[in-house]
């Protein structure tokens, strides 16, 4: 186990502090270093749709609404996956109560897929 | 300088004996009952509830600023409560010279209404952790009054009294499972007659959005209202047992007709929002039925809960157009009495107030295409209702026709003042099951993304209407839709706070623009006026974003791409 994924699996198990991964994550772009690869983009666009994620990121996160744009984003694996666990005061809330470390890597996947509505 | 919580209490003494001292209006905050509420006309100085008075108008009756003197216009004083995720959203209250207002996470602040000086400021312990995990959260929308206590819901499922004069709870009292739920409470209670009257958050959360009503004196619960299913009768309109998480709420405070003994309330839409049955909804889709009580106008006896009648606005509601919408004014006319209530579809309803026999429909927007028409006698017209699947230009869009803040009637004019929103929106139609496990979360059934309407440009408009026949006298367009509540004045003054920050005075006969100035922040909740020393000022609360603000930047661009969020005050003016 290296220790990136090693950092993964207690970020998944809600014991690492999300500021501490921040500062290791930010900036880069999406690898499976984290452990956080092998999600199922299909399943991940249920969880998507069915937590009202749409809400705020429209178009299955291909446009900016309340919330960012999550299609073609450049935030790492890691990054994403602390925002969906711990949320951000006043813009997103926290799901880690909520989700599985396979959701969490679901919804990567289905945002690493995402692509241009007219592009399938 | 640190001030402890004893050097402050000292404060708070000599204020108040300072008030006692050299004011002529002396503290008598204990008097404040609901026959005060019902004769709010013979004190104008105050602001006792959240519409003002049982009345609706959020108008008040001083007169010292008006149309030749509004120029002069300027800041008395400011009170910056801190810790403003989403803004300062709710609507002071003033009695006797002293302003109570609450701010995000339900902090409570008790200010001399002169100078502006803390009283005493009160901050629930809050679940942090359940409110890291809520999305319409942490705002709080105001408060009651009544028996010498403050009442304010937290987002964590509790409601709490607190001593006018000292800011001590006097009881706190937990009334919903907010740790399954999600929601709490985030809007005024309503005091009637020794009751405390306050509803859950609900719509697109799949619960069954309660409205509780509350002993004043002991803070014990005496009854709960289901919106969602809330009668036999009504179980029987929600097929495939969808009334389990049905969604419902009330999460505006409604208002007290003291002649006939009955609570007014709002109720939210149905969940999930958008429901996919199209044309089959009364068999098909997520949610077959009427859905009684959502998206409902309901009377509820304060006493006991229960129903004494209503008017489902909607009719399974699948477009999120709720009935939540607190305002309910009072007109009487003729012989007759009315209540007239604006619905987020971008209707107001005219009521009979004995029996909610609905007595005229009419208008606020241009842009409404989910139904054709709502006739005279409330019924809905060529219905547009969703299959799953894109959707292009529904109208209004998710936004509303109008917000839940409260436009205003002048008894003078004898005109209600609106904000009305021009918008539309593409959606996809997404089915979904809901999700209640480990907690709730959000079923919204669709994406959308808000467009502008056929006719032009998304934007809002202010208008001054006859309240029963909606007759428009005159109308002034803003770029974007003003979001906040507005005031008007025995000075013959409409007040508007927008969304860029400009807090307007408009002519309340003409719609001349008279006066305006900039209070740094978007608004997003009350304004008042009130009385202290003799003098009359206007307070507004200032921050954001609110939820519909929150997507100006996508939609407006411009400052809203990049203006500050989270902050948040109460902004005090007066002449000179």
């Amino acid at each position: 186990m290296t220790v990136r994924r090693f950092a993964a699996g207690l970020l998944l198990a809600g014991l690492l502090a999300p500021a501490a991964v921040l500062a290791q994550s930010s900036g880069s772009t999406g690898s499976d270093d984290w452990g956080l690869s092998g999600g199922d983009s299909a399943s991940g666009q249920k969880i998507f749709a069915g937590n009202g994620c749409g809400w705020c990121h429209e178009g299955s996160g291909r446009r900016r609404g309340r919330a960012p744009q999550l299609m073609d984003t450049k935030r790492s694996d890691a990054f994403i996956a602390t925002r969906i666990l711990n949320g951000k005061p006043g813009r997103m809330p926290a799901f880690g109560g909520s989700f599985g470390e396979q959701q969490i890597k679901d919804l990567i996947a289905f945002i690493r897929s995402l692509k241009p509505e007219d592009k399938p | 300088m640190s001030i402890s919580r004893r050097g402050l209490s000292a404060t708070a003494s000599l204020a108040v004996v300072a008030l006692l001292a050299l004011g002529p209006a002396p503290v008598r905050a204990g008097e404040v009952d609901s026959a005060r509420i019902v004769e709010a006309d013979k004190s104008p100085g105050d602001w006792l509830t959240y519409h003002g008075s049982y009345k609706g108008w959020h108008y008040s009756a001083l007169d010292q600023i008006t149309a030749d003197n509004v120029k002069d216009l300027r800041v008395a004083w400011i009170h910056q409560p801190g810790r403003s995720t989403r803004g300062v959203q709710s609507m002071p209250l003033a009695a006797d010279g002293v302003l109570y207002y609450s701010g995000s996470y339900s902090r409570v602040f008790a200010l001399d209404g002169a100078s502006g000086e803390v009283l005493w400021s009160y901050s629930p312990e809050l679940d942090e952790e359940l409110v890291s995990r809520q999305t319409h959260s942490p705002y709080n929308r105001g408060m009651a009054m009544g028996d010498g206590r403050l009442y304010v819901g937290t987002v964590d499922g509790r409601l709490i009294a607190l001593d006018m004069k000292t800011g001590k709870p006097a009881w706190d009292t937990k009334l919903l499972d907010s740790q399954k739920l999600t929601v709490g409470f985030t809007g005024a209670p309503l005091f009637v007659n020794g009751r405390v009257i306050i509803g859950s958050q609900g719509g697109e959360w799949p619960g069954r959005g309660p409205i509780f009503g509350v002993d004043a004196k002991t803070g014990q619960k005496l009854w709960e209202f289901f919106t969602v299913a809330g009668t036999d009768a009504a179980r029987q309109t929600w097929g495939n047992e969808s009334w389990r998480t049905g969604g419902g709420g009330g999460w505006m405070p409604g208002t007290y007709d003291p002649e006939t003994d009955s609570v007014w309330w709002g109720t939210a839409n149905p969940a999930p929002l958008y429901d996919w049955g199209g044309a089959d909804w009364k068999t098909g889709g997520a949610r077959p039925g009427d859905n009684l009580y959502t998206s409902s106008v309901i009377a509820l006896d304060p006493a006991t809960g229960k129903l004494k009648f209503y008017h489902q606005e909607l009719p399974h509601d699948a477009w999120d157009f709720d009935s939540a919408v607190g305002e309910f004014v009072a007109i009487d006319r003729d012989g007759r009495k009315y209540f007239v209530h604006p619905n987020k579809g971008g209707f107001a309803f005219v009521y009979d107030r004995a029996d909610a026999k609905v007595v005229n429909v009419y208008r606020l927007v241009k842009n409404i295409n989910f139904v054709k028409d709502i006739t005279k006698d409330g019924e809905l017209v060529g219905r547009r209702d969703l299959s799953a699947g894109p959707q292009k230009g529904l109208c209004p869009a998710i936004n509303g026709g109008v917000s839940w803040n409260s436009g205003t009637y002048d008894p003078g004019t004898g005109l209600y003042y609106k904000i009305g929103n021009e918008w539309c929106m593409d959606l996809t139609v997404q089915k979904t099951t809901p999700v209640t496990e480990p907690q709730a979360q959000l079923n919204i059934a669709a994406e959308f993304e808000v467009t502008p309407p056929p006719d032009g440009k998304a934007r809002g408009h202010l208008d001054a209407r006859d309240p029963i026949t909606g007759e428009t006298a005159w109308s002034v367009e803003f770029p974007e839709p003003p979001l906040a509540s507005l005031l008007s004045t025995a000075g013959g003054l409409v007040f508007v706070p927008d969304t860029r920050g400009w807090l307007h005075a408009f002519d309340a006969r003409t719609g001349k623009a008279l006066w305006q100035a900039n209070d740094g922040a978007q608004h997003n909740g009350g304004i008042i006026s009130y009385a202290a020393g003799g003098k009359q000022y206007v307070a507004v609360v200032t921050g954001g974003p609110s939820l519909v603000g929150e997507g100006y930047g996508a939609l407006f661009g411009g400052p809203y791409q990049t203006m500050e969020r989270d902050t948040g005050a109460l902004i005090v003016y007066s002449l000179p």
